[in-house]
């Protein structure tokens, strides 16, 4: 929340500030009355004065900033967003006649992100914050704030991949916490946000440097050491289990998601009984969960003891339709206990919804084959055998692709530019599904030998490419700034530079504002 | 003694299984390897001549399972061998790591992206050899897969012998026996998956009736990070892969698994199963990470109720591979032999902890196939009924000694067994003492073991 005595002192300032021709006389003495008020706490005695200020002159920004102030503390968010726009439409450059700016822009948007956010409009938010730092870059409430949402934003699961609107979010997120990091380098919150950020920007590594210092700077703090432990889960398991169970040790224990992680990285550790531990105390704390998990682990689980674990499977289930993996295990679990009709019943729906589910499609074969229904069951063991037989294909190409790969990853270690680059190009030009997350690599690499052929503009476009996937690898950015500057392509070269330096694994703060 | 006995060999062996294949009261050992495959013939003196290419079995893959069965039901022993990856000791000396196991340690690729070896049927000719009637059995339909583990059983009741063939990073197939032709059934039965409509790792099987319905079971292990599965036989030609109710999922997913056996290891009546552990990968080792180990503990379940709890069988751990069932000291409990990777064998001592009787059979079949594979005992102890099949092979490249065993539990009374031969013929010895071994000749008395063996 951004401190009542700054705002009417800022108000304050735009009064003594303000060009005479703007304000009446009246308009001036009724805000210097509304100022003393606010200044000895009597806020209902400054509001009417205020309103009337802005009957008069809609556009008088410190009459605008001061009640969306008052507004924003008192958590009415759509007043106080009416109020901050007018105050920073009074302050731009097209200002209507008869506009009072505000003096301190920064500030109303600072307010105006933290009435958007309290609305929910999240993006906004992040946008106001922007500005708020545009403005003033060393306001660090403000900044902090910003890396509070900068977390929330980064935090965002997107499904429909790399947009430029998700690109530009965390690019500014990632902005918005190194700069915070920089200015408040001694507090969690920004190393945190920073984590967070680094995390949606898919840096592993930037994101666990800095979940390390948040952890260094605040041990008591669950969040940061989860995010360490999530940060580290596929580069140092160890180190992600340990941070874990500090997390736990520090009082997460009511977090699901803590929970989960606890669960994966105890299995991958091969500490089964503690995983299911984990995974069911997940469950307790939020059946949800149930999506999330393996199910073998959800099945033995359900196959437990836990009469509670079960109630809240079944309640998960009633209620939530599309809760498939918990209708799932809930069905094979009938099925294994003999009720045969309501697992047939139950698992036909699945296979409505998933229609390419080999685990649902093989339990609904079984359950068809028990009540006799075997004209169905065939039906349904012809899609098995089918979605079977892709995968095998998938398979079959996949392992193919990787031949290729390995291949043309030689010719590139070797310095054969030519061969590397057909054989990536190759990779490149016959796209899989089932092999999205190597393509990123396939078009850096080719990039890489393009540019060792000399082909800058056709590097470029690779490793353009690649960036589209993987828009904050910071290899590939900065193979590409190199690329681009020694093509002559300065803006470019910056725009990858600016990235590389955002995205960099490195987390001590900057020395410069980036 | 091996040298002597003729069985030296310069082959890269992988297992073996024994089979009276000449039908002389003999038993002789066919011994899979990477590259050509032996066959020991048993010359009765304690000595073995090898004569794999003279009979039409040495074949040229790398064999790993492989299981002697009477498919036709001429009264001769056919022998099934399942292959894996075509390819050469050179090959596989010169193979680069450049897989990384989750994610951490660089290990050889495959069985993936390498080709995989067609398995071989070879079908007694009545004559001392055998022919190679592979795709004329059936068993060329669909494309080859890595084979491992082979058990031949009858998994649908019809009397006549069916395979099991456990597939590594491809479906497991069922090999249905329709009158000495064969078609894979695996995914319609239910055993080509795991419960997750996962293909495994699939490496060893046990296969028996291991809880009394009438309907075989089958226990797989796979590889590490994925458990192991529990086939539950529910109906005729229809499994439920139920790992996680039997008890043994979570267990599994940890170690690597290889051999498998059902056995009674506490005379109580009910059969407990056990698991031959060991990584694939030294490497694993390097990663503490990584949770694992090279050397793992052989694991042996249990039964309680209708599932299993777990435990393992102690040290010495080692990196295992084969497992198999023998009663070395004869005093009515087995021992579990499991042979490691670049380790000595470990012997398991069975000690039976209750004082549970036993009656163990050795079938001889003068008609047919002479160790009487194929044949199906059902034991009467009282009110109870239990049954059993003679089978050869199972397990990970191991086999056996070829006795059907029954504990008791508490039980000293005599039993009633009856043998329904596998050309469907059916006889009953009754009153049969318990703790002993008996010889069930068909058309003959019963015999204390020792007087009729090799007659």
């Amino acid at each position: 929340m951004i401190a009542r005595p700054t705002v009417a002192a800022t108000t304050a300032l735009a009064l003594f500030l303000a060009p005479a021709a703007a304000q009446t006389p009246e308009i001036r003495a009724r805000m210097e009355t509304a100022l003393v008020h606010l200044a000895e706490g009597n806020e209902d005695a400054a509001v009417p004065l205020l309103l009337q200020v802005v009957d008069e002159a809609p556009f008088h920004g410190p009459a605008r900033l001061q009640l969306g102030a008052l507004a924003v503390t008192r958590s009415e968010w759509a007043v106080a967003g009416d109020h901050l726009r007018a105050a920073l439409e009074a302050t731009g450059e097209a200002t209507p006649a008869g506009a009072v700016p505000v003096q301190r822009p920064g500030l109303a948007w600072a307010l105006l992100a933290e009435a958007l956010d309290g609305e929910g409009d999240l993006e906004g938010a992040l946008e106001a914050t922007g500005e708020a730092l545009r403005f003033a870059p060393a306001f660090a409430p403000a900044l902090l704030r910003r890396s509070d949402l900068a977390r929330r934003l980064a935090g965002i699961h997107s499904s429909d991949g790399w947009t430029p609107s998700r690109i530009h979010h965390v690019e500014t997120a990632l902005e918005a916490a190194r700069e915070a990091a920089r200015l408040a380098p001694e507090r969690p919150r920004p190393w945190r946000a920073l984590s967070l950020a680094a995390t949606a920007a898919q840096v592993e590594e930037l994101a666990r440097c800095a979940a390390r210092r948040a952890t260094e700077i605040a041990p008591a703090d669950p969040a940061a050491w989860f995010l360490l432990a999530r940060a580290a889960r596929e580069s140092d398991p160890e180190e992600a289990l340990a941070a874990a169970e500090s997390a736990l040790a520090a009082g997460g224990d009511r977090d699901p998601a803590l929970w989960m992680l606890l669960g994966e990285l105890r299995a991958f550790r091969m500490d089964m009984s503690a995983a299911l531990a984990a995974y069911a105390e997940a469950l307790r704390l939020d059946p949800a969960a149930a999506g999330e998990m393996a199910s073998p682990a959800l099945d033995a689980l359900a196959a437990g003891d836990d009469e509670e674990l079960l109630v809240l499977l079944a309640e998960r289930a009633r209620r939530a339709a599309g809760a498939v993996n918990t209708r799932f295990t809930l069905a094979r679990r009938a099925l294994r206990l003999g009720r045969i009709e309501e697992a047939a019943g139950e698992l036909r729906a699945l296979a409505g919804i998933r229609p390419g589910h080999p685990a649902i499609l093989t339990a609904l074969h079984t359950a068809l084959r028990r009540t006799g229904a075997s004209g169905e069951a065939d039906r349904v063991l012809a899609r098995l055998e089918a979605v079977k037989a892709a995968e095998s294909s998938a398979w079959a190409r996949s392992n193919q692709r990787q031949q290729a790969r390995a291949e043309a990853r030689s010719a590139l270690d070797r310095g054969d530019f030519v061969a590397a680059a057909a054989a990536w190009e190759a990779l490149s030009a016959d796209p899989d599904p089932a092999d999205d997350p190597n393509r990123s690599d396939d078009f850096a690499r080719l990039g890489q030998a393009l540019a060792g052929l000399g082909r800058p503009a056709r590097a470029l476009a690779a490793f353009g490419d690649s960036l589209a996937l993987r828009p904050f690898d910071p290899e590939v950015l900065a193979a590409a700034a190199e690329v681009a500057a020694s093509a002559g392509h300065t803006e470019a070269a910056g725009r990858y530079s600016g990235r590389a330096r955002l995205a960099a694994p490195e987390c001590a703060p900057p020395s410069a504002r980036l | 003694m091996t040298e002597k006995a003729g069985l030296r060999t310069d082959a890269w062996g992988q297992g073996a299984v024994s089979g009276d294949f000449d039908g002389d009261g003999f038993p002789d050992l066919y011994v899979t390897a990477l590259g050509p495959n032996l066959l020991f013939r048993n010359n009765g003196d304690g000595t073995f001549t090898e004569i794999a290419a003279s009979t039409g079995v040495a074949g040229n893959e790398w064999s790993i399972g492989a299981a002697f069965l009477d498919a036709d039901d001429d009264g001769l022993a056919d022998l099934f061998v399942a292959n894996y990856i075509e390819t050469t000791e050179a090959q596989i000396r010169s193979g680069e790591r450049t897989r990384r196991w989750r994610g951490r340690v660089l290990v050889l690729d495959g069985p993936r992206g390498l080709p995989p070896a067609a398995n071989r049927f070879y079908r007694a000719d009545g004559g001392g050899g055998f022919l190679d009637e592979t795709t004329v059995a059936g068993f060329a339909t669909g494309p080859p897969r890595y084979s491992m583990g082979v058990a031949a059983l009858d998994a649908d009741g019809d009397g006549d012998p069916d395979l099991f063939v456990a597939n590594d990073s491809a479906a497991n197939a069922l090999w249905r026996n329709d009158g000495g032709g064969f078609r894979d059934v695996g995914l319609l039965t239910g055993v080509a998956l795991s419960a997750d409509g996962a293909t495994q790792g699939s490496m060893g099987v046990a296969a028996a009736d291991a809880d009394g319905d009438g309907f075989p079971d089958l226990a797989v292990t796979n590889f590490a990070h994925d458990h192991y599965a529990f086939y539950r036989g529910l109906a005729t030609d229809l499994f439920l892969d139920d790992a996680v109710g039997a008890g043994i999922a979570t267990a599994t997913f940890a170690p690597l698994g290889w051999g498998a056996v059902f056995f009674d290891a506490e005379n109580d009546g009910d059969l407990d199963l056990a698991f031959a552990n060991g990584h694939l990968y030294p490497q694993v080792d390097e990663d503490p990470a990584l949770g694992e180990s090279y050397a793992q503990p052989d694991q042996l379940f249990l039964r309680e109720g209708d599932g299993y709890r777990a435990g393992t069988f102690g040290r010495p751990e080692r990196s295992s591979r084969g497992m198999a069932l023998l009663d070395l000291e004869g005093d009515g409990d087995w021992e579990v032999a499991v042979s490691n990777q670049d380790a000595a064998p470990v012997l398991w001592r069975g000690r039976t902890v209750a004082p549970g009787g036993w009656i163990r059979f050795r079938l001889v079949d003068p008609i047919g196939e002479r160790d009487g594979l194929g044949a199906r005992v059902t034991l009467t102890s009282g009110a109870a009924r239990r049954r059993a099949g003679q089978t050869s092979g199972g397990s990970y490249a191991s086999d056996s000694e070829r006795v059907l065993h029954f504990g008791l539990g508490d039980s000293d009374r005599p039993v009633s067994v009856e043998v329904r031969w596998r050309d469907g013929m059916v006889e009953t010895w009754p009153d049969l003492a318990p703790r002993r071994t008996w010889i069930l000749k068909r058309g003959a008395p019963a015999a204390p073991h020792g007087t009729l063996l090799f007659q």
